[in-house]
């Protein structure tokens, strides 16, 4: 962590059960972040408050309150990035909770390297973007100035809906974008029937970007919730 | 008359009439019919009229001078002949008091009990009494007395005067006293009505609905009441509230009652040698059941009769029809419950039993990824253990909560337009490190359509096929995934290789719990059930076999509708 040097960055664990609080407090300490801890819905929000940390992890099974309510009074006046932790598997909790304005989503039980990888990049998406910044991942680039893609150096065309799609993942790169969020900025609010034209512009990206169109490994997709462009670390 | 008929027809917009013609009955009877057909002509209008000749040998209609319903009563007859007694009785004790009296006034004492008769009387009767009293006055007190002689026209009068008289005051007097009746039938209409209404009101069970409208209903009708509602299966079934048993021919009339929505049997068109009258129980989602009624009288029921009729099977319908959506509804709130607290019941479970394998692996994870360096190799193979049977764990608790959703039915499929490649490449990715021994290849072909599908159902499917490939085949084998659209269906395909099915497992491979007999420990024993789930879930298929040159082939069909297919260029 390159701002782990000049001051680490503080997380803030709104978690119920205790153990698995200890347990991300080591995980998390040893990735070099400082941890706050809160035990309930209601202490989360104050301790968000209070140490205005630089992202939550959030539990969606707390006892006082349900977690989506904690996230939507932490979004009344925070742009912190929040990590959804949670045991609730199913895609509609995480579409709720992703629309509801959580920056990421993590399942229990996961890996370490996992979530921290996914914290990094909550935390870098939360910097603002430079206005003539070069995006690059991996074998892609993208200068958001000239509106130039290229692919391995090689300048790519892309049209105007395409662009409109690849900008909107450079802007939330390692964040997954939900179908909705994703319908709703490139085709309006009523664009929400339109999910099979996405489905067939995301095969155009892939077509395009890709180095092997079967096996994605820019523009990955979240089962049943929607699409991250992946950032290397 | 014809005025009533005109404004009936006027309120309801009627454009025909239609009467028939005089016949029968005495002349007096038929004038005044022809005199009422005549006034309908001339101020009908646009309205038409239609007047049918009646057949009077087959209606068979003796001309009746009076009303068949009045009964004869003989102590009306003993009344009149008894003050007309009195009043002579009363003129001869007044001749004695006063015998230089003339004629005339005994004669208005003798119509005065006829005027007095008249108004308590019916028409009979008084006719009655004013003959005695002409008869009485003429032999009695006209003189020559003891003697039917009159010698002076204004005699002749004054003994016409009595019949006069007495028709004209008992005529006013009937159509008074039917008046009355006919107010006090409509009075006891509207209150049973009321009646039947509040009582309906009030019915919380549905059995209480036959029996009030059986009570509430012989008494009105002076009949004998059957309730037949319609079961869950469209069939007519008889209340045990009515109140008589139905033969087999009658439920055949109930039952073209229920299909026709027309009332049938007895005194209509249809079946009149039914029993009883049958009409239907009209609500808004069609006939809920149909009422019988065995009339006690012999005539056809009064317009009256059938318009209450009417009234009274709209609101045992609607009584019916209310009924019926409380218990929707109801049942609705039920299942709902029960489906709030199962999916509560799953969350709970789910959320209990994986914090504790959430802990363990983001222990063991912890061990591996900070603290490598110093661990020995055993060490190190015991936290590889730890996170194997974690894992193995968490996927069994995966699965068990996977079928406990699709056994209670709380497996929805969402059907979205979903791009085959993508679906594809997906399970591959998420089962690259099980297959990462293998040698997998992928057929789709590029042009295929995208196709409404539950993009997470179908992964869930493709993923399991291809871990049990790879579970069940030795390394190296070569397995291959492809798909394809053949006719109205999906066709995907996972293929291996390897040993193939025992034939034995043929036919249970997809049974819960089911193990092969040479298959490796460490499966879950779910994971084909949940492939058949998933399938069955969106309406699809899936089958196994063994291919002929070896290996196990499963073939996932999934239907497509015509508006799903979309092309994908």
């Amino acid at each position: 962590m390159s701002d782990a040097t000049s001051k680490p960055a503080t997380v803030l664990v709104i978690e119920d059960e205790v153990q698995i609080r200890r347990l991300l407090r080591v995980c998390l300490e040893r990735g070099g972040y400082q941890v706050a801890e809160a035990s309930s819905g209601k202490e989360g929000i104050g301790e968000a408050a209070a140490c205005s940390p630089d992202a939550v992890l959030l539990d969606l099974g707390l006892p006082d309150m349900d977690g989506l309510s904690v996230l939507k009074r932490l979004r009344e006046w925070s742009q912190v990035p929040i990590l959804v932790v949670s045991v609730r598997a199913h895609e509609d909790e995480k579409i709720t909770a992703l629309d509801s304005g959580a920056n990421d989503y993590v399942t229990k039980p996961f890996s370490t390297g996992e979530l921290l990888a996914r914290l990094r990049a909550a935390l870098r998406s939360a910097q603002p973007p430079e206005a003539n910044a070069v995006f690059r991942s991996g074998r892609l680039q993208v200068d958001l100035a000239t509106r130039t893609v290229k692919v391995k150096g090689q300048k790519v065309r892309l049209t105007a809906t395409e662009y409109a799609l690849l900008l909107l993942f450079v802007q939330h790169a390692g964040k997954v974008l939900t179908h909705g969020q994703i319908l709703r900025e490139i085709w309006g609010p009523d664009g929400g029937d339109r999910t099979g034209q996405l489905r067939v512009y995301m095969a155009y990206l892939r077509d395009k970007l890709e180095a092997n169109p079967g096996e994605p490994e820019l523009l990955i997709t979240e089962p049943g919730v929607g699409y991250r462009l992946v950032v290397p670390d | 008359m014809a005025r009533a008929l005109l404004r009936v027809a006027g309120q309801r917009s009627v454009t025909q009439i239609v009467v028939g013609k005089p016949s029968g009955g005495s002349l007096w009877k038929r004038l005044q019919r022809e005199l009422i057909i005549r006034r309908l002509l001339r101020k009908s209008g646009g309205i038409d009229i239609h007047i049918l000749g009646v057949d009077s040998s087959a209606t068979g209609t003796r001309g009746s001078r009076w009303p068949v319903r009045v009964p004869l009563d003989v102590r009306q007859y003993l009344a009149a002949t008894g003050v007309v007694l009195l009043a002579t009785l009363v003129n001869l004790l007044l001749e004695i008091v006063e015998p230089r009296r003339g004629e005339y006034s005994t004669a208005l004492i003798l119509l005065l009990a006829v005027v007095v008769l008249a108004t308590f009387l019916e028409v009979g009767p008084t006719l009655v009494a004013a003959t005695l009293s002409a008869l009485v006055w003429d032999y009695f007190f006209l003189p020559p007395r003891f003697a039917f002689r009159v010698n002076q026209f204004e005699d002749a009068m004054l003994l016409g005067l009595y019949f006069v008289v007495a028709i004209a005051v008992g005529q006013l007097t009937a159509r008074i006293r039917a008046q009355q009746v006919a107010e006090r039938q409509r009075e006891d209409r509207a209150t049973a009505l009321y009646l039947l209404t509040r009582e309906l009101t009030e019915a919380t069970e549905l059995d209480q609905i036959p029996q009030k409208v059986v009570e509430r209903m012989q008494h009105v009708f002076e009949a004998q009441i059957a309730v037949l509602l319609v079961d869950q299966s469209g069939h007519l079934k008889q209340h045990p509230a009515g109140t008589f048993k139905m033969a087999g021919t009658e439920h055949r009339v109930a039952a073209w009652v229920l299909e026709q929505q027309h009332p049938a049997g007895k005194f209509t068109e249809h079946e009149p040698t039914a029993e009883a009258l049958y009409v239907p129980l009209k609500a808004s989602a069609g006939t809920v059941g149909v009422l019988g009624l065995r009339f006690k009288q012999l005539v056809p029921p009064s317009i009256g009769q059938r318009n209450l009729l009417d009234a009274f099977s709209q609101q045992v319908a609607l009584a019916l029809e209310r009924h019926r959506l409380q218990a929707v509804s109801e049942k609705s709130k039920l299942l709902a419950e029960s489906e709030r607290l199962s999916q509560n019941l799953l969350n709970s479970m789910s959320h209990e039993i994986r914090t504790p394998i959430a802990a363990i692996t983001s222990a063991a994870g912890n061990l591996v990824e900070f603290q490598e360096s110093d661990f020995s190799e055993t060490q190190k193979a015991m936290v590889m253990e730890i996170q194997e049977a974690t894992a193995r764990l968490n996927r069994l608790v995966g699965n068990v909560l996977d079928i406990t959703r699709l056994e209670s039915g709380h497996v929805k499929p969402k059907l979205e337009l979903c791009d085959v490649r993508d679906l594809v490449q997906t399970a591959v990715r998420e089962t690259r490190k099980e297959l990462s021994g293998h040698h997998l290849t992928v057929e789709v072909p590029p042009d295929l359509p995208l196709v409404r599908l539950d993009f997470v159902l179908t992964l869930q499917t493709l993923t399991n096929l291809l871990s049990n490939a790879a579970f069940h085949t030795p390394k190296g084998t070569e397995v291959r995934l492809s798909a394809r659209v053949e006719g109205p269906a999906l066709v995907l395909i996972v293929a291996d290789r390897g040993p193939g099915i025992a034939p034995q497992s043929l036919a249970r491979i997809f049974e819960k719990f089911h193990r092969g007999p040479n298959a490796p420990t460490g499966g879950t024993g779910l994971g084909l059930s949940l492939v058949k789930g998933f399938v069955e879930a969106q309406g699809g298929e899936v089958q196994a076999a063994n291919a002929p040159a070896g290996g196990a082939v499963f073939t996932l069909r999934l239907p497509l509708d015509k508006a799903g297919a979309m092309a994908a260029n």
